[in-house]
């Protein structure tokens, strides 16, 4: 497939620090795709570096094939929400969102009023065109900022931690409307964040960062499933250690009797048990004196403490990181 | 009586004894009638007002507004970009703001006697030209009223270079990357997103700059010569030389009211935003 953006061995660095360490990837067309890492790892350089804030030390940034070197934000067809989302606490909601419009300069007011009635549609926000932005709740203004950045067409939307202002709840709703938001504008999306779970739920692929290097890219169940490297493995999710093999929680089974179609097992006394609303979270203490931790539905709540049990699982959910033991 | 009273009491004092109260005297006597010799004496009349209205006088007020709008518009065209530089900048914000300030080291008064040791027909650019033969004759730098607006910008400058830079500190950088990712030419995003953001600095600067600058005394007095008269200089002139009390306290009564109306008008602007 043909891509729509790409990052080809880009570094930037500060003074002695390499923020962004030789990373190269491609974006295609229609894409969600994710930059996850934790606080620091270069993602939001590496963002802002597309945008056009901050210039690369050396690489190449292709925009539908042609180099954005030396082109100004201003000048460059792809647009930011902000993740404290940046909008012109002056203008009114309709006035932000026609901000970019207006910039182009050859549109008439009467077609801006529409595409921004549009955009407003799109993000369900008609009927507050004339509130300002501090009359607004969050969850709005988040809309507003992605009515803003859409409004315009870039080629490429970039999210920088869109949602981590939100509480918990709104969080949740806001990614599903994003995601239905993407498929239905059909534009690629570069989406910045250190939740995981966020990033695993929304994308179609996802690249892990870490100290300004790339360590992975892949669709969401296959990192998750196939993790290259021990810090993708433990970023993306918990992992039991044994015996050089790897495990996701959820892939472990507690019980009292070994079943005879468990292919790998191990016994365990059982250290602690924690209710978890949807599971059971429970972390045994092995012979060997290492600990494995299980996520088992919630009706398995009857263990307890100091109890000894058999953990098995399946030689399929199994898996290995190249290069440890 | 509660603890934060007694602590406000004597700010309260010296403002009602030092303020207050002779801005009555200066009152009534602006309805009292002069003395020959200065002083105040009866009847009471309105005759003070009534001659304010004078041509004369009101030439006079008609210059102090004018060379005070040009000096404050002067401070203000030089002042932003200062102002926007200080703030932006990534380093020395506090040696580039006590640059700013450093004038206030010394007198006014001696500031502008160096001005005026610079601008005379004898003064340093004079004869530098002179001895470059770049002129003929002297250039009339001063004695009149560009040097007077010169004076008054120059002492007046870090009163709107510090609200403003106090309004540019506190803009959101964000919003500037947002202007220029939405197209906007760093030009276009100055006007769009800068100036409307900083419209309180840019109104505290005015109305701390116009309001000095509308009763100069010292400036108009030394860089005019005396050529160029300001309310400043009359007001000064009635109470001295023309032993006028009455005449004195009207006008600058007058001007007082003339600030407060300009205060208010530009105070607006600041409450909307805040």
């Amino acid at each position: 497939m043909e891509s729509i953006l790409e990052l080809r061995s880009l570094f930037k660095h500060y003074s002695t620090h390499r923020a962004v360490d030789d990373v190269s990837l491609a974006i295609r067309r229609g894409e969600f795709f994710s930059l996850v890492g934790p606080s620091g790892c270069g993602k939001t350089t590496t963002l802002r570096l597309i945008a056009g804030f901050e210039s690369p030390t050396s690489g190449e940034i292709l925009l539908d094939g042609q180099p954005l070197a030396g082109l100004a934000p201003h000048q460059r067809d792809v647009c930011t929400v902000f993740q404290n989302y940046a909008l012109f606490p002056h203008l009114t909601v309709e006035q932000n969102v026609a901000f970019g419009l207006e910039r182009r300069g050859n549109i008439p007011k009467k077609r801006i009023r529409e595409e921004v009635g549009d955009a407003l549609a799109l993000v369900r926000l008609l009927g507050k065109e004339s509130r300002f932005p501090n009359q607004i709740s969050g969850g709005e203004r988040q809309r507003v900022a992605l009515a803003r950045s859409l409004v315009i067409r870039p080629k490429v939307l970039l999210l920088d931690e869109p949602l981590s202002a939100l509480d918990a709840k709104l969080r949740k709703e806001m990614r599903q409307e994003l995601k239905k938001l993407q498929r239905s504008v059909g534009i690629a999306f570069l989406f910045i964040t250190h939740d995981q779970e966020e990033a695993l739920s929304l994308s179609d692929r996802v690249a892990v960062m870490n100290k300004g290097k790339l360590e992975q890219i892949g669709a969401p169940q296959e990192l998750y499933r196939c993790p290259q490297s021990r810090f993708v493995a433990e970023f993306l999710g918990e992992v039991n250690w044994l015996n050089g093999a790897c495990l996701r929680p959820e892939a472990v089974h507690v019980s009292r009797e070994l079943p005879a179609t468990a292919a790998h097992s191990t016994i365990g006394i059982v250290e602690s048990t924690t209710f978890l609303g949807n599971c059971l979270h429970l972390e045994a203490r092995l012979p060997d004196g290492s600990y494995c931790v299980a996520e088992l539905p919630q009706h398995h709540c009857d263990f307890a403490a100091g109890e000894t049990v058999n953990l098995w699982w399946q030689a399929a959910d199994e898996f290995r990181i190249p290069g440890s033991n | 009586m509660r603890l934060r009273h007694v602590f406000l009491a004597p700010a309260a004092l010296v403002t009602i004894v030092l303020f207050f109260v002779p801005l009555l005297i200066a009152l009534a006597y602006s309805f009292l009638t002069r003395g020959p010799y200065g002083g105040v004496f009866a009847p009471w009349t309105f005759d003070n007002y009534r001659r304010a209205l004078d041509p004369l006088y009101l030439a006079i007020l008609w210059r102090s507004v004018w060379l005070a709008s040009i000096s404050t518009l002067l401070c203000l065209i030089l002042g932003f970009p200062l102002a926007l530089y200080i703030a932006r900048a990534k380093r020395h914000k506090i040696l580039l703001l006590n640059l700013v300030m450093l004038p206030f080291w010394t007198s006014f008064l001696i500031r502008l006697y160096s001005w005026m040791f610079l601008l005379r027909d004898t003064g340093l650019i004079n004869t530098l030209l002179e001895g470059l033969h770049a002129i003929r004759a002297p250039l009339p730098l001063l004695f009149n009223d560009g040097a007077v607006v010169l004076g008054l910008v120059y002492g007046f400058l870090p009163f709107m270079v510090l609200p403003l830079y106090a309004t540019l500190e506190k803009l959101d950088p964000a919003l500037l990357d947002a202007a220029f990712d939405l197209g906007a030419t760093p030009w276009i995003a100055l006007w769009r997103v800068v100036v409307p953001l900083s419209r309180s600095g840019i109104a505290a600067g005015c109305i701390l700059v116009f309001i000095p600058c509308l009763g100069a005394y010292l400036t108009p007095d030394l860089m005019g010569g005396g050529k160029t008269v300001m309310l400043g200089n009359l007001i000064q002139s009635q109470f001295t030389a023309a032993r006028d009390w009455p005449f004195g306290a009207a006008i600058s009564l007058l001007l007082m009211l003339l600030v407060l109306a300009v205060s208010r008008l530009l105070g607006k602007q600041t409450e909307n935003l805040l």
